[in-house]
């Protein structure tokens, strides 16, 4: 379902026994046992009732179901990666790609900071045309027109057509 | 249930349906055509839209959004060798030969003609068949919801990419986000952190938009896919497609689109396994089967028909069970909650003109579908060649401003992002993140089917279910059965398409 060009790809002969699907698989079975311990911690005791818990299915039942399931197929997958021939898609990165994208996330999250006490036009325009300047653009008039002008109309479209409330800014008296 | 039909006839046929609709699938067919961004991508983005009008606006819009984008894809597939969507990769096989031998155009209609037939043929095939599959569903109770949303989930997990236990990790995963919040039984809190914006649990529209559109933008973003611009086959020259040409793919149509009607039922299975069960049937009925693969219409014709096919049938198991069939119909799930409608056995019987209204403004999309396509197909094919370097900053906008506008919440931004990283992490890890957001969305109606059955059982969940419910017991014994099927089915499709791509 997910396109083949960003999968792990096949390495040719049996790797050696600590691989990729090896680490994956430890990190599951251990997911599955943090789970497990921090439900007494996490999820809230039902109300009892003349010194009885009320019947049918209590709420940590199913957290521990789920835990169990991921200790199990943890495990199932861990003896599963002794024979794994793929290699991880992070041993085929693409050059500079981490980078890439790990200063996209970083903008992103700057995105989401900023969007409220920025407004959303500016906010949106910087993003855009600081990421498109990034990704090779270098028509710097479309560059400015598109990432400005697509903005505004979503702006205008939203809050003036649809009543859909973004979050203003200062330009133009808070029209936009 | 005619009465429902009739009045949902009288609903579907409005001007401002049509209108939507049609703007729907000229959008859908644009993103489709955009490599690199997929159908999934589009209505991910464009779900919030539907919340601000109503249902008869909003979910046909998005159908239409669908449809086009399914066919988009065809569009590079053909004149570039890259799918648009899954669904078109195999239209790739038989597609990008005709392209290189100047049949661009003739591939192209086909592409059209079959993803029309089979699209409106399944969808006739839905509206007979949703109202007795919906008087089937309301007599399930809850110990056989449980069983078929177990049976569902683990379906998904056998028919994902990678190995069949990554599949059920990720749905395990799946359920484990949708333990956060409030229990659906006691309304009690669980692992929330003391976060209180946790306590209604994690959002799903943050989630979808995540794992679906932004971890693919960061996947471009990493492979610099923002500075492909590469050279397209040309369309002007090649003749188009004549009726002979019609005639000899007819079978071919009508045959894949039998079999994609029949897949679109199942929920999990999908467009990609349609499109190549349809391919390798029309190769092995064929009187030449070695011209498939290295040009041969009824090959695009086979794929085209049925991965369109399975677009009306995977609705039945939406609007019956509430069980979304795959990553498209979970996000229709959400813009049908978002109405106040909740897919399930009650809602053909409450909304049954309502949802009549919304199959039959699919039938009639697909004549909206023929137009727009058979006119449109040149100006999609310069759309192929825009660079990503303006799109793909400005669908993180679309992004952000969907699921600013569903919540007005901050915190459902940072949700956003944490999914876009999470996402891409996982694919790059060669884990498939359908099971694990089917099991999401699925994880809380499956909490609370089996809590009732611990209710009705008092106790002894066994005996009861051998004693009084023999369809829960045999979906439950069927799931394995099930699951082992489809998954080396699945494996063997996933070895045609690899030994057809090496020799293409």
């Amino acid at each position: 379902m997910t396109p083949a060009d960003h999968s792990p790809r096949e390495s040719g002969p049996v790797r050696p026994r600590w691989n990729y699907d090896t680490a994956c698989a430890l990190a599951f079975v251990a997911l599955g046992v943090v789970l497990f311990v921090l439900i007494p911690y996490q999820v809230a005791r039902p109300l009892m009732m003349f010194g009885q818990m009320a019947s049918g299915l209590q709420p940590e039942r199913f957290p521990q179901v789920v835990a169990a399931f991921l200790v199990g197929f943890g495990l199932w997958y861990l003896w599963q990666s002794r024979g794994a021939t793929e290699a991880s898609g992070f041993a085929t990165l693409a050059p500079g790609g981490a980078l890439r994208v790990l200063i996209t996330l970083g903008v992103l999250v700057l995105y989401a900071l900023l969007l409220e006490p920025l407004g959303f036009v500016p906010a949106s325009f910087v993003v855009a045309f600081g990421l498109s300047l990034f990704l090779g653009q270098r028509n710097l008039a479309l560059g400015v027109v598109v990432c400005l002008g697509v903005p505004v109309a979503i702006y205008l479209l939203f809050t003036r057509v649809l009543h859909v409330s973004l979050p203003p800014s200062a330009l133009l008296g808070g029209l936009i | 249930m005619f009465e429902s039909f009739l009045a949902g006839a009288e609903l579907a046929l409005r001007w401002e349906t049509g209108l939507v609709m049609a703007a729907g699938l000229f959008l859908g067919i644009f993103v489709g055509a955009l490599p690199g961004f997929t159908t999934l991508m589009a209505m991910a983005i464009l779900l919030p839209l539907s919340f601000f009008v109503e249902p008869l606006i909003g979910i046909p819009f998005l159908i239409g959004v669908y449809k086009g984008g399914i066919f988009g894809g065809s569009i590079p597939a053909i004149l570039l060798a890259i799918p648009g969507t899954g669904a078109a990769v195999a239209t790739v096989l038989d597609g990008a030969p005709l392209a290189r031998k100047k049949q661009a155009r003739k591939a192209l209609d086909v592409a059209l003609v079959a993803s029309v037939f089979g699209d409106l043929s399944s969808d006739v095939v839905t509206i007979l068949l949703i109202g007795p599959i919906a008087l089937i569903a309301l007599q399930f109770g809850p110990p056989e919801l449980a069983a078929i949303l177990l049976l569902s989930m683990v379906v998904i997990a056998a028919t994902s990419s990678g190995r069949f236990v990554k599949g059920l990790l990720m749905m395990t995963l799946g359920l484990m986000f949708a333990l956060v919040g409030l229990d659906p039984i006691g309304a009690l809190s669980r692992f929330t952190f003391d976060v209180f914006a946790l306590r209604a649990g994690i959002p799903l529209l943050p989630l979808l938009i995540g794992v679906y559109a932004l971890s693919e933008i960061l996947l471009a973003i990493e492979r610099r896919a923002a500075a492909e611009v590469r050279q397209a086959a040309g369309i002007r020259e090649g003749a188009r497609l004549t009726l002979a040409d019609l005639r000899r793919c007819f079978r071919t149509i009508v045959r894949s689109t039998a079999i994609g009607t029949v897949i679109g039922m199942i929920p999990g299975v999908g467009q990609v396994v349609a499109a190549f069960t349809g391919w390798a049937a029309a190769k092995n009925a064929s009187k030449h089967p070695e011209r498939f693969g290295k040009g041969e219409l009824e090959g695009v014709a086979a794929a085209e028909a049925a991965n369109n096919a399975v677009n009306g049938p995977t609705l039945v198991p939406l609007l019956t069970l509430g069980i979304p069939g795959d990553n498209i119909t979970a996000i229709l799930l959400g813009a049908f909650i978002a109405q106040g409608l909740r897919p399930g056995p009650q809602l053909m019987s409450e909304q049954g003109a309502l949802v009549f209204a919304i199959l039959i403004a699919m039938l009639l999309a697909n004549v909206l579908f023929l137009v727009i396509g058979y006119l449109a197909i040149p100006l999609f094919a310069k759309v192929v060649t825009i660079r990503r370097s303006l799109l793909l900053p400005l669908t993180v906008v679309f992004a952000f401003v969907g699921v600013y506008v569903a919540s007005s919440d901050p915190f459902d931004l940072y949700v956003l992002v944490f999914f876009g990283a999470f996402g891409y992490g996982v694919r790059k890890l060669g884990f498939d993140v359908t099971p694990m957001v089917m099991a999401f969305i699925l994880g809380t109606p499956l909490e609370v089917a089996f809590g009732q059955t611990l209710s009705l059982s008092q106790g002894d969940v066994l005996g009861y279910l051998l004693s009084q419910r023999p369809i829960a017991v045999t979906l439950l014994l069927l799931t394995p059965v099930v699951a082992y099927l489809l998954w080396r089915r699945s494996m063997r499709l996933r070895r045609v398409a690899e030994e057809s791509a090496g020799k293409a």
